[in-house]
């Protein structure tokens, strides 16, 4: 028996709504709520007939302004650190063949298998001894710890995609190693780099577990949401929390989302 | 301008020998092609004249400088890539520009010897694209104009016409040997192409297994190959080799004899080209029966067999034979000069002409 084709187009169709409305529906429904006043959200309405900024005005009190600020400026420290020692690692890894080079790739990888929230405990003790507990410097240096591994692998690979020859012509062409770097490489690599950046800033942005056990008083976003927003009662608030959340992350897929598919193509030459 | 000096090159690559002692002399404004086949070392060569390659062993001298230990950029070098190697993030003009920018090169001079080579290479019209917009011959062009435009002593080219196509190849060919007169440049030029090798080069090396086998002109690699290698190598068909003995002077081969070869006794292989081959003439006859016409047209190419002796010999022959038939009797000749006589352990050539 054939399917007509209709039916199989109908089917995709379907098949791709559901998997869009998957994504959207939550996200529809968290931004809505977000701007809904109280008292349309705990009255029968479904949709509200007016929007209100009171509950993103209302975490603001509760001190998500500076939780923001922190959290950008963990997450934009987090990428210059891992970046600082992950990018040189990168290309090492695809440009030189030195003994243990297999090893030393499998072992970033596993250096993944640890949970984060096991690390982050015993990474407090230190953090104490240290005097880097409660302070962004830690979290920021503990999330560069975290973004690490894939910032070494994926630079790696985004290197790698860019043929040796090219950079052999700067050299004949009277660039010394440095200056191939600098004036061929990093060029071409630049697309692929910006997204990483990108996201690693988001791993660092959605990070909460370190977060919350690194930090007492200097919350990031994520943490100070779960420690206060989640614990009120009033569900829209929780709402415009997961908002202020979810923005960046929105913002950033629309900006990047040309140079995040350009960053796995590298990465998979 | 400078002659290169490559004296006992040696590279390894792990447990692979690239290169076992390569001596090689570039003259000053030389062209000379390294020829051979594929995995014999070519590159491995031009890439340790370049510096992008250190040798294990053995010193690269420039016009009596020593340069084995100096990095590419001290050279003096510019290289056109088997692969192109444009940049792809800059368009054409810059591409051709960027060896003058990195030494510095005021603007307006820039622009002026851009324009010279963008002339030189009739590539004008393409200056404001990018590499990728652009067809395999003209990524050549814009390679090559590259190469020229910081007027380097020394240019190096690694099989730069082989992702041509036919036509292309043989238009180029010639240009690139006419742009070498022209700028007078000592050049390296790598082929496994020999007619390519022959049109382009002064001189040609004929290398295999990391060794160069013989250094020549075109005449002379192909009128006194130095051993069996070079002599089957070079020509196409390859020259015919056959088992001999001389004894006293005689030498007997393909069930025949020839007087007066004079100055080598013993077994022997003796060597004769295709195209030497006359039918019923020459100094040496023997009977043979056509096996095999491969008509070309213009030429056949006629496989003989060799009555008794066992042995195959190739013949090319002007396209009037084109009639001869499979199973034909005829009688094959070569005349005393086309004979080479080659030792048969270790391959190398004892006497051109008997
Ligand atoms: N980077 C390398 N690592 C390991 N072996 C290599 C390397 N480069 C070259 N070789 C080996 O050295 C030998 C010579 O290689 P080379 O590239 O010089 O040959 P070639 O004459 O240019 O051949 P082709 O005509 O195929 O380009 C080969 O056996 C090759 O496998
Ligand atoms: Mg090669």
């Amino acid at each position: 028996m054939r399917v007509p084709s209709w039916a199989g187009e109908l089917a995709r169709y379907a098949f791709l709504s559901l998997l869009v409305a998957w994504v959207l529906v939550p996200l529809a429904i968290a931004t809505i709520y977000a701007f809904t006043p109280l008292e349309v959200y705990y009255s029968d309405a479904i949709l509200p007939n007016s929007l209100t900024a009171e509950h993103l005005r209302t975490l603001w009190v509760l001190g998500a302004g500076e939780a923001f600020v922190r959290s950008v400026f963990v997450g934009v420290l987090t990428v210059f650190l891992s970046f600082l020692i992950g990018l040189p690692g990168g290309y090492a890894l695809s440009r030189y063949v030195f003994p243990g080079r297999d090893a030393i790739k499998l072992g970033i990888i596993a250096t993944r298998m640890f949970p984060i929230i096991v690390i982050s405990v015993s990474l407090l003790k230190t953090f104490f001894a240290l005097g880097l507990n409660d302070t962004l410097i830690g979290l920021a240096l503990a999330h560069t710890a975290m973004a690490l591994p894939f910032v070494v692998l994926i630079t790696g690979s985004i290197f790698g995609g860019i043929p040796r020859d090219v950079e052999e012509a700067g050299l004949v062409f009277g660039l010394s190693s440095i200056g191939v770097f600098l004036r061929v490489t990093l060029p071409l690599a630049a697309p692929g780099l910006a997204a990483a950046g990108l996201f690693t800033f988001l791993l660092s942005w959605n990070e909460v577990f370190m977060a919350s056990v690194l930090t007492l008083t200097n919350r990031t976003l994520p943490a100070f949401i779960l420690v206060s927003a989640f614990a009120t009662p009033t569900e829209p608030i929780r709402f415009a929390a997961a908002f202020l959340m979810i923005l960046p992350a929105l913002l950033f897929m629309l900006f990047a989302r040309r140079y995040l598919v350009t960053m796995w193509a590298m990465a998979a030459r | 301008m400078a002659s290169i000096m490559l004296e006992g090159i040696v590279k390894r690559f792990g447990k692979t020998v690239a290169l076992r002692g390569v001596n090689l002399e570039v003259r000053d404004g030389e062209a000379m092609v390294l020829l051979g086949p594929s995995g014999c070392g070519k590159t491995t060569t031009l890439r340790i004249v370049a510096g992008l390659e250190r040798p294990d062993e053995g010193r690269v001298v420039f016009g009596g400088r020593d340069v084995t230990n100096l990095p590419p950029k001290d050279r003096n070098v510019a290289m056109v890539f088997q692969s192109y190697a444009l940049w792809p993030h800059m368009r054409v003009f810059d591409n051709i520009a960027f060896p003058l920018k990195i030494r510095k090169v005021e603007s307006s001079e820039v622009r002026r010897r851009v324009r010279w080579a963008a002339e030189l290479l009739e590539i004008e019209h393409l200056l404001d694209r990018y590499p990728h917009q652009l067809s395999g011959g003209q990524q050549q062009r814009v390679a090559v104009a590259r190469a020229i435009v910081t007027e380097p002593e020394v240019l190096l080219m690694d099989e730069p016409l082989s992702n041509l196509d036919a036509i292309l190849r043989v238009k180029m060919r010639s240009e690139i040997k006419k742009l070498q007169r022209r700028l007078g440049v000592t050049m390296v030029y790598v082929t496994h192409d020999q007619v390519e090798a022959m049109v382009i080069g002064d001189r040609v090396a004929v290398m295999n297994y990391g060794e160069v086998q013989q250094v020549g002109s075109p005449q002379e690699i192909y009128n006194e190959p130095a051993n069996t290698f070079v002599a089957t190598f070079i020509g196409s068909p390859q020259m015919n080799i056959v088992k001999g003995v001389i004894s006293g002077g005689l030498l007997s081969l393909l069930g025949t004899q020839i007087e007066g070869v004079e100055g080598v006794e013993g077994e022997v292989l003796v060597g004769f080209r295709p195209e030497r081959i006359v039918i019923g003439d020459g100094d040496l006859k023997f009977p043979a029966i056509v096996d095999f016409v491969e008509d070309l047209g213009s030429d056949v190419i006629v496989h003989l067999s060799v009555e008794g002796a066992g042995e195959l010999v190739i013949a090319k022959l002007r396209g009037a034979h084109a009639s001869l038939k499979p199973g034909e009797k005829v009688l094959a000749g070569v005349m005393r000069s086309d004979i080479h006589i080659f030792d048969p352990k270790t391959g190398r050539a004892l006497k051109h002409g008997v």
